[in-house]
């Protein structure tokens, strides 16, 4: 299965174009706890792109492309900004960041994906994740 | 995202129905900052109807603890599925915040 998207720079349709995508890749019989990690890693790599690569800018647009084999799923997401490095990112669980209310979204993308990757400056990130079917019945 | 609130005694307990993500979020700032104002220093967030949290939900709940602390309240959270639950140890935000299994070990605890 192979999913391409064009997107427009609009934060509010990011919740339900995630939920669109799950909704395809959920017939492929995979379990529940994967479909939740792969839900909220695509949307915090989409409210990204969307608000810090394209800053908002509604004639920038968002490619998205998903692929599904049997052992693993591949998410990209590409935005039309200037990128940014991800190693400099500070880190959340840090002490002094705890309180801090933002700056955990690449965090939870490299927690719950099992390989993640920047290219092209950072303007697109490529998300791989192993998958674990769900049994007969379950 | 429905939010429903019921007062027991001095203590507001706000039942959250549906997603915390980044259009719902606003909402439920809006409702936190209606509890601060009417300087309610006593709050449980139920979790037990919500599937799902993202980083803009985790943010609306720092920024609650942080209004809460500032007024001398505090707040707890209860029956966490353990989908969202694991949001909160992956990010260990279950350092700082005080969950509770049920929503009567929160009340008692207050």
């Amino acid at each position: 299965m192979v999913i391409s998207l064009t997107l427009p720079s609009e934060l509010k349709i990011v919740p339900e174009t995630t939920l669109g995508i799950i909704k395809k890749i959920k017939s492929k019989n995979i379990n529940d706890d994967t479909l939740f990690n792969l839900r909220l890693a695509l949307e915090e790599a989409l409210v990204n792109a969307i608000k810090h690569g394209n800053k908002q800018n509604k004639e920038r647009k968002v490619i998205v492309k998903i692929a599904v084999s049997l052992n693993k799923i591949t998410m990209e997401i590409k935005d039309e900004g200037q990128g940014f490095n991800h190693n400099k990112l500070s880190s959340p669980i840090e002490a002094k960041n705890l309180k801090k209310p933002y700056g955990r979204g690449v965090f939870l993308i490299k927690k719950l994906m099992d390989k993640v990757e920047f290219f092209d400056g950072g303007s697109r990130i490529k998300m791989v994740k192993s998958l674990t079917r769900r049994k007969e019945g379950q | 995202m429905n939010i429903n609130t019921e007062k027991k005694n001095e203590v507001i307990i706000c039942h959250i129905d549906g997603d915390i993500n980044i259009n719902t979020s606003p909402q439920l700032r809006k409702a936190f900052e209606e509890f601060v104002e009417k300087d309610m220093k006593k709050i449980i967030v139920d979790f037990s109807s919500v599937s799902y949290i993202d980083s803009s939900g985790l943010a609306t709940f720092i920024e609650l603890l942080q209004r809460l602390k500032k007024s001398g309240g505090s707040f707890r959270i209860c029956s966490m599925n353990q989908k969202v639950k694991n949001i909160f140890e992956v990010t260990k935000l279950h350092k700082i915040f005080e969950i509770f299994d049920t929503q009567s070990s929160a009340e008692n605890n207050f």
